[in-house]
């Protein structure tokens, strides 16, 4: 029922973007930072996405494309291309949480306030990212067949807003805009191919609109609410 | 056949549960297991949205998504222990030692065309149904008196993986649910590859077996309501 852990990565990843633009003598903390900016102030970024997911127990990964869109302020979603793959929405204007799984022909909805609060926080507050206490590493590696410039980000302290992986990044050469992403933790590792990624001079809200075919059921998305507390992260 | 000895295993699959009217869902699983400890990593789509392990009695479980989850030692209080659950987790391995032992003392006879194995697994009678081939076939597991089955288990055709010939699919009916796993890879395993449990993210709520939200969550993920199987 949710790709949402993957989304929060990916958004991290997203907006702790490359050096596009940076000025000679900048520190990799402020080439970081430039293509942070710059992605956090476009009214909205849609991205074609690749994601490879390792094997935890050794085996090979697993690839899932998919479609992303980020309005600030606004909202997010993320469509997996996959076959029966799931629709992810959070909209803040809409008040809403909204999972649809075509295999199940179900919307599950929620509450704004049900959806992930690292989530809402990205929407709501994306330029506290550029606050999070951590250090940019310039670091080469072999990405797509080819050795490239990217960088490591690593917390400076453990209450910051990053996730506790590693996280390294690397540009597009033609376009500066980030391109590969790999975020790995001690189990398992996450690589993010952003296939392309556009800018949009003004947000198109219309894209967090999800087009339901006829006979989809609506359903609650509540299963916390059988226990006690909780939150969700 | 699967009761062979037999290394740490690994393997990949699709998961569909069915419960009633209450509609279908679905998931990716990967597994790893190594003698009578399982994980089992569930997915949607790129997320990783569950994690579970056991090891002997001891349960570790957490719904990502919720940060939310359980851990302690299974009792048998909700009528299945933790060997039972390891066995009912892939019910292809017969090599544990009791479960051979049962196999080796049940009651054979012919039924129509193959055969059905009769027996105890301590507090639980089984009844194991084989192709002519000797291939599983179904197995049903109920507590010893009760009057229906705890959980019943249908296989699917034999195909051969890497690390071995195991059904294709795996069908469990439990309390009113139908999950099939269709298994798409067993592969030998490195079992230090293996870890059980995950760490602990700060804000998780992980609840104890032994409070109430707990069981009532494991109830919850399991499908488990009062009653036996349902088909």
């Amino acid at each position: 029922m949710n790709a949402v852990r993957g989304m929060r990565i990916l958004l991290l990843v997203a907006l702790a973007a490359t050096a596009w633009g940076a000025r000679a003598g900048s520190s990799p903390r402020e080439e970081v930072e430039a293509m942070l900016a710059r992605l956090l102030r476009a009214p909205e970024s849609r991205a074609r996405v690749f994601i490879t997911r390792s094997d935890p127990f050794g085996g090979p990964g697993e690839r899932t494309a998919g479609r992303l869109w980020f309005l600030p302020g606004r909202g997010l979603r993320f469509h997996s291309e996959e076959r029966g793959g799931e629709d992810i929405v959070v909209d803040h204007e809409k008040g809403a949480f909204l999972v649809y799984r075509p295999t199940e022909g179900v919307l599950y909805r929620a509450e704004w306030d049900r959806a992930p609060a690292r989530m809402r926080q990205l929407v709501l507050t994306p330029e506290k990212l550029l606050d999070a206490d951590y250090v940019a590493v310039r670091e080469r590696r072999r990405q797509g067949g080819v050795w490239r410039a990217g960088y490591r980000l690593q917390r400076a302290s453990p209450a910051d807003s990053l996730p506790n992986v590693s996280v390294w990044l690397a540009a597009d050469p033609a376009t500066g805009l980030p391109r590969w992403v790999n975020a790995g933790g001690d189990e398992d590792s996450l690589e993010v191919e952003f296939r392309s990624i556009t800018l949009l001079p003004k947000a198109e809200p219309h894209d967090l609109v999800l087009s339901l075919p006829r006979g989809v059921t609506t359903q609650p998305l509540d299963p916390r609410d059988l226990l006690p507390g909780g939150e969700s992260r | 056949m699967y009761a062979a000895p037999h290394g740490a295993a690994r393997g990949v699959g699709s998961i569909s549960v069915r419960k009633g009217s209450e509609g279908r869902g679905g998931a990716r699983a990967r597994w790893g297991a190594d003698a009578e400890s399982l994980a089992v990593v569930g997915y949607v789509g790129p997320a990783r949205v569950l994690d579970a392990a056991l090891q002997g009695d001891s349960l570790f479980l957490v719904i990502r998504r919720y940060g939310t989850g359980v851990s302690g030692t299974l009792s048998g209080e909700e009528g299945i222990d933790g060997r039972l659950l390891r066995f009912v987790g892939t019910p292809w391995d017969f090599s544990a030692a009791w479960v051979r032992r049962a196999l080796e003392h049940a009651a054979v006879r012919e039924s129509g065309d193959g055969w059905i194995l009769e027996g105890s697994l301590d507090a639980y009678r089984f009844t194991l149904g084989l192709t002519p081939r000797g291939e599983a076939r179904s197995l049903s597991i109920r507590r010893a008196g009760a009057a229906r089955d705890l959980i019943e288990m249908r296989y699917g055709p034999e195909r051969n993986y890497t690390a071995g010939r195991i059904p294709s699919w795996i069908e469990w009916s439990f309390s009113g649910s139908v999950v099939t796993l269709k298994v798409e890879d067993h592969a030998p395993a490195d079992p230090s590859k293996i870890r059980y449990g995950t760490r602990v993210e700060a804000g998780w709520t992980i609840l104890s077996l032994d409070e109430p939200g707990g069981r009532s969550l494991v109830r919850w993920l399991l499908g488990l309501s009062e009653g036996g199987t349902e088909r």
